[in-house]
């Protein structure tokens, strides 16, 4: 009697597999959340995570210190000129204590707190791109949560409301009609760019004046079946997408080729910064300028392989790795704050993703009460959110939705508070 | 009146109700073993298919492949997650993993496996596929299937059947 390997083999899987039962997550709201949150990012590209923080309160104000320990609003610069010293994480507990007790946004940086009307002169309720000039907003018509509308020029203070772009003239493909993603500005809030999907899959982007509402560009990008990629428009009329497992350089007039040496590279989806690593660690390479940053990160953490990319905003980036349940994340600096320093922390319940230039929002187990912190002063505000939508993003580096008030729209703006 | 979009939502629902598990159980093969990573490739091929729901014909295959292709290139997947909700991930136990630690089986043989090694050997003795579907959800080409599935079957061979006991319980001819 001899006995089967291909049997047992089959036979140990088949038993493994049974041992699996659910946990009880709502998968499939899950799926719808992760959705929503792609065809978001898809335009947006501008969120990221990091990690850090040491619970501590001073003078009345919620602070969390650096590593060295310091507890002031204004940590020393370091010798190199980096003023920030790499995070650390904190005992979970300790930083829910402090979430607890944190004011509110308005209570500790007033001047950074703006009120908008809730709705726009026609009625619609809108999402806030971001603020081109003052008193001047790119915004666009939301139709729920996750469905994105039309883009307009908004001046609240005179009422003046200019249409940039209508996907639906734009793409008239019924099945395919409309954003993809948020809008968002190039240049500095020069341009105004939207991408929709056609029905074969690919990507279009267009780009308008945001001053005109001229068209000045729109770029296709085959994509494959289900998938809509990153797409960075650095400068110029050119465009860089990774659709093809590399960086692809785009154009109103280019279909599409490879960049030299791009290799092992793929988008991060900020600013034109493409990345790759190594055994050895990580290189950001600029594709819109040249410049490459090449740190020494670790690829693994806990045996998983860590995740380099997306997570980039202007302060950090970030990698994760999940390790038998534990959010692992390990911060390289990828400017001037804490360039090339790396620390990996256990987050457990901790959420945490990074906003504008030095911002971080966090979260513990309730998801309900979220702090906003200041990683250069330590300062830390809480805001409480009926729904997670409450809380959002612009495209645009330093423009925070709180949540509204009164039938206002509130507005953060991260850059005055770091002013 | 009902929507089709109404329609769409509640056909989604209804498919992840009743296929989750199996998905899960896939997934946590093909993953290696990890119920985090399983549920999260998942949940991510899960918001692939809603949002091409009305443009795919047969759900499971489409959630099966993508698992499989997000898995093999993982880090790529994560990198697209751009907007990092606010998601809670507790830590838990791993019972499954438990399971198999206390095993010093073929299972445990498999779990350690490459990668793509691995997943040849989860669909074509799990999912009896052939070499030209397990080639197609892997995105590669039926002799490099083969390679894999040799260099894996001649790996857990060097073990077998003396790691396995529980495995005298199976099948025999």
């Amino acid at each position: 009697m001899t006995i089967d390997f291909d049997a047992a083999l089959a036979d140990a899987i088949g038993r493994t597999a049974d041992a699996v039962e659910l946990r009880g997550t709502d998968i499939a709201a899950g799926a719808r959340r992760r959705h929503r949150r792609r065809a978001r990012a898809r335009a947006a590209g501008a969120v990221a995570l990091a990690t850090l923080v040491v619970a501590g309160g001073v003078m009345g104000v919620a602070t969390l210190r650096t590593a060295t320990g310091h507890t002031t609003a204004t940590p020393p610069p370091s010798p190199s000129g980096h003023p920030t010293p790499p995070p650390t994480l904190p005992p979970y507990k300790e930083l829910m204590a402090l979430l607890a007790t944190a004011p509110s946004p308005e209570t500790i940086w007033p001047q950074a707190v703006r009120h908008l009307p809730g709705h726009l002169p026609d009625g619609s309720t809108y999402n806030v791109i971001t603020e081109v000039e003052p008193g001047v907003y790119v915004v666009q018509v939301s139709h729920g949560v996750e469905s994105y509308g039309s883009v307009y020029r908004y001046v609240p203070a005179s009422g003046d409301l200019a249409l940039l772009l209508d996907a639906r003239a734009l793409n008239p493909d019924p099945r395919t009609c409309c954003p993809v993603g948020r809008a968002r500005t190039l240049a500095g809030g020069t341009y105004t760019a939207v991408q929709t999907v056609r029905s074969g899959h690919a990507t279009e982007l267009w780009v308008v004046a945001t001053a005109t509402g001229a068209t000045v560009d729109h770029v296709t990008i085959p994509a494959s079946e289900g998938e809509i990629y990153s797409v960075d428009r650095v400068e110029g009329h050119e465009v860089w997408s990774d659709n093809a497992d590399t960086p692809h350089l785009y154009s109103s007039t280019d279909p599409g080729r490879a960049l030299p040496g791009s290799a092992g590279f793929a988008m991060t989806g900020q600013d034109g910064w493409a990345v790759a690593t190594s055994g050895s660690g990580v290189t950001f390479w600029n594709l819109g300028t040249g410049q490459r940053r090449s740190y020494d990160a670790p690829s693994t953490i806990g045996g998983q392989p860590l995740a380099y990319g997306d997570p980039c905003a202007a302060v950090w980036c970030t990698a994760t790795a999940t390790d038998r349940g534990t959010k692992l994340i390990t911060v390289v600096g990828l400017d001037g704050v804490a360039e090339g320093r790396t620390a990996h922390v256990s987050a457990g319940q901790l959420s945490m993703e990074v906003v504008g230039s030095g911002f971080a929002l966090f979260s513990g187990a309730d998801q309900h009460t979220v702090g906003i912190w200041d990683m250069r002063t330590g300062q830390v505000a809480a805001v409480h959110i009926a729904n997670l939508e409450d809380l959002a993003t612009g495209t645009g580096p330093d423009i925070l939705t709180l949540p509204p008030s009164g039938g206002d729209k509130v507005l953060l703006d991260l850059a005055t508070v770091t002013g | 009146m009902r929507s089709r979009h109404d329609d769409n939502e509640a056909a989604f629902a209804e498919f992840v109700r009743v296929r989750q598990l199996a998905l899960v159980r896939f997934a946590w093969l093909v993953s290696g073993g990890s119920y985090a990573t399983a549920e999260d490739l998942v949940q991510d091929a899960l918001a692939r298919l809603y949002g091409r729901w009305d443009q795919v014909s047969d759900p499971e295959p489409y959630v099966r492949t993508t698992i499989v292709r997000l898995n093999v290139s993982r880090w790529r997947s994560a990198r697209r997650e751009v907007l990092t909700a606010l998601h809670v991930d507790r830590p838990v136990a791993d019972p499954e993993l438990e399971l198999v630690e206390s095993d010093t089986g073929l299972m445990r043989q498999v779990l350690a496996l490459p990668k793509r090694q691995r997943t040849a050997v989860i669909l074509r003795y799990w999912c009896d596929q052939s070499t030209e579907q397990i080639a197609a959800a892997l995105g590669t080409s039926p002799i490099t299937v083969r390679s894999n599935l040799n260099r894996a079957v001649q790996r857990l061979r060097t073990t077998w059947p003396a790691a396995d006991p529980a495995s005298t319980h199976g099948r025999q001819r």
